[in-house]
């Protein structure tokens, strides 16, 4: 199974399978017709998708900027 | 007969993998209504389709009705420990994309890491597909995500006359969150489909 990702109006709209092979190239370039951008994320790591602030601008995916760093264990703990 | 709130579609996922969170004495008394349903109704055979498809072709039918369950994508798990990078929900799927007659189940929400707020709960009837999240530590205490959320699941009935293929998309599973321990992904999606073979 392959994942692709749909862009419309520079939202990421979904994330979705379809097969391996030709049936799924076919897959694909159905819905290229239909949305503004599909991109196939299979084999992309970190693997784009639906939240964690991922986005797309200028025809190119944006990742999310790295999360805060979480506090030592200490600090969390109360110094304990 | 004790109402026991099971919802009345259980019976038609019994034999998949994504929906165990339901007591057993409640799949055993909606197992016995769904066998009085399926005879009434006289589905006899079953489409599972487990990747998106755009002209899946309609099979042929002795009742154009036909009865659809679409299952959403499960979000990413959480992780254990430090977080570095969040999980990602899971994808909607559909069934008859953009049609009159669309029946679409939302992605379930992403799991999220430890010290944070808990996401809410999927709305009405939902799978058990979301991811699980990273182990945390055990010393001095765990510091453990939360789980994806599980894909909704939504039914109906769908007149299928004069249809010879419909628009089924597949939501696919969340990525599980990156950290000490990395949260597992989300379940894929499945559309089924129930009918009456011609």
């Amino acid at each position: 199974m392959r994942e692709l990702l749909i862009i419309d109006n520079d939202q990421i709209e979904n994330v979705i399978v379809v097969p391996d092979g030709k049936p799924g190239d076919r897959v694909m370039a159905a819905y290229k017709e239909r949305y503004q951008d599909v991109i196939d994320v299979t084999s992309l790591d970190p693997r784009p998708g639906l939240g964690a602030g991922w986005s797309y601008s200028d025809g190119q995916l944006v990742p999310p900027p790295a999360p805060d760093e979480v506090a030592p264990m200490a600090e969390m703990e109360g110094g304990a | 007969m004790p109402d026991t709130g099971a919802p009345w579609n259980i019976p038609y996922v019994v034999s998949s993998d994504l929906v165990k969170d339901y007591p057993t004495d409640s799949l055993a008394l909606a197992n016995a209504v769904a066998t009085g349903l399926g005879a009434a109704a006289g589905f006899d055979s079953i489409a599972k389709i487990t990747a998106s498809d755009p002209s899946w072709p309609v099979p042929t039918l002795a009742s154009t009705t036909v009865y659809v369950m679409v299952i959403a994508g499960g979000g990413g798990g959480g992780p254990g420990g430090d977080i570095f990078s969040a999980a990602t929900a899971g994808g909607t799927s559909k069934f008859g994309n953009g049609a009159a007659y669309e029946i679409s189940a939302t992605g379930g929400a992403a799991g999220r890491g430890p010290n944070t707020a808990g996401a809410a709960g999927t709305v009405g009837f939902a799978s058990s597909n979301g991811g699980e999240p990273g182990e945390g530590f055990t010393s001095p205490v765990a510091r453990t995500g939360s789980p994806g959320g599980g894909g909704a699941i939504s039914v109906g009935f769908v007149d299928l006359d004069g249809i010879s293929t419909v628009d089924i998309i597949v939501g696919a599973g969340g990525t599980g969150a990156t950290g000490t321990q990395n949260g597992g992904a989300g379940g894929r999606g499945e559309v089924h489909v129930y009918y009456r073979a011609g």
